[in-house]
């Protein structure tokens, strides 16, 4: 915190940085104004003290290093302005991974090389052929209509003939030739059952065909 | 004036300037290495009388830009505590080295919270010792402003060193 003592403080402290950089900087101060500021320090210790500090601080600045850039960071960037950019690439990026495997890497570029011949031998032949499809055809709505209503009329039909033919199965082939000889396969033993006098024991042979209470 | 004239006559300026911004090292190396290759980049375009101040105005807005998207962490801090103790150590005693070693400190805390345009013109004249006209260009501001702007910074880092030294001696 600056401490002003009398009315002079202010002003002097003004001036204080500019009578600092008097010594090496002729534009700082005017004849005057070192005048006016060398009398107020001669009778203000406390502005005494901010020139001491000031004149330590800019000494304390001015003493700062300095410093060298590693010579690395210029070698580099002279490396690469030397062989521009695209070699820079070259060497320092792709250049390690294309060098690295340089026998063994004719393979797969040929085959690669070879799929891409390939690929586009292919195209180019089907090429005439694509471009030869027809275009899209185009309808009129009378004729949208009329496919709608014979769409419609098929699909009916199909409708109309797959329940008839699901009636012909069901009377024509079901009956006689399915449910009619199990009904009577079924009937056949209970008739003669029925038929039987009670207490009568069944005929051996039946009984053995049945096979159901022999030990 | 070729490239590698021009990287040679201004790497440590920009160096310095961009490290004394951004107080760490590996930032400020960085920051070299960009804006050498913009110079790179730029080659045709630059004006060789004004390479100086072109340089000086790209390191410093590299830097900002930088400092912007970096957060300020504790490293920065300790990048700068080393070299006060290295210098210190041409004191005479170990209470007069201890001494000098803490007004840099304070020095360098308070150059740390000094503001813009008043950091880069006190990094510029009081440690890259440019003329006000260099600085005017690199900044671009009159020439005069440079010489009060440059009082005004070092009267605030004075006060900064008045109020730390009061914190210490309340303390």
């Amino acid at each position: 915190m600056l401490r002003p003592v009398d009315d002079g403080c202010d002003a002097t402290l003004d001036l204080l940085e500019a009578y600092v950089d008097a010594a090496d900087d002729d534009g700082s101060l005017t004849a005057e104004e070192a005048r006016r500021v060398e009398r107020h320090l001669a009778r203000c210790a406390s502005c005494r003290g901010e020139l001491a500090l000031a004149r330590r601080l800019r000494g304390e600045l001015r003493a700062l290093p300095q410093l060298a850039c590693p010579p690395r960071l210029s070698e580099a960037v002279l490396r690469r302005s030397r062989v521009g950019f695209g070699r820079w690439w070259r060497d320092r990026v792709a250049g390690p991974a294309l060098r690295r495997p340089a026998r063994s890497l004719w393979r797969p570029v040929a085959a690669a090389v070879g799929v891409a011949l390939v690929v586009l031998g292919g195209a180019w032949l089907l090429a005439p052929f694509a471009r030869r499809e027809a275009p899209a055809p185009t309808y009129s709505q009378a004729e949208l209509r009329r496919a709608e209503q014979e769409a419609r009329l098929a699909f009916a039909y199909v409708g109309a003939a797959s329940r008839r033919a699901g009636l012909d199965l069901r009377d024509g082939v079901l009956a006689p030739y399915l449910v009619a000889p199990v009904a009577r396969a079924a009937a056949s033993p209970l008739r003669r059952e029925l038929r039987r006098p009670l207490g009568e024991p069944p005929p051996l042979g039946e009984r053995r065909d049945r096979g159901t209470e022999e030990p | 004036m070729r490239f590698e004239e021009a990287v040679e006559r201004h790497q440590h300026r920009v160096f310095t300037l961009a490290f004394y911004l951004l107080s760490n090292r590996e930032e400020a190396e960085d920051v070299t290495q960009e804006v050498l290759l913009k110079l790179w980049r730029n080659r045709r375009r630059v004006d060789a009388e004004r390479l100086g101040g072109w340089l000086l105005r790209v390191t410093r807005n590299a830097s900002y830009d930088l400092l912007r998207s970096r957060r300020r962490n504790a490293a920065r801090t300790a990048a700068l505590e080393p070299r006060s103790e290295a210098v210190a150590d041409g004191a005479p005693d170990p209470e007069a080295r201890a001494a000098a070693a803490g007004f840099r400190r304070r020095v360098e805390t308070a150059m740390r919270a000094l503001a813009e345009p008043y950091r880069s013109v006190v990094i510029l004249r009081e440690i890259q010792g440019l003329a006000y006209a260099e600085i005017a260009e690199a900044l671009e501001m009159p020439l005069n402003s440079v010489r009060v702007t440059l009082h005004r910074a070092r009267r605030k880092l004075r006060e900064a060193l008045t109020e730390s030294e009061d914190h210490v001696a309340a303390g």
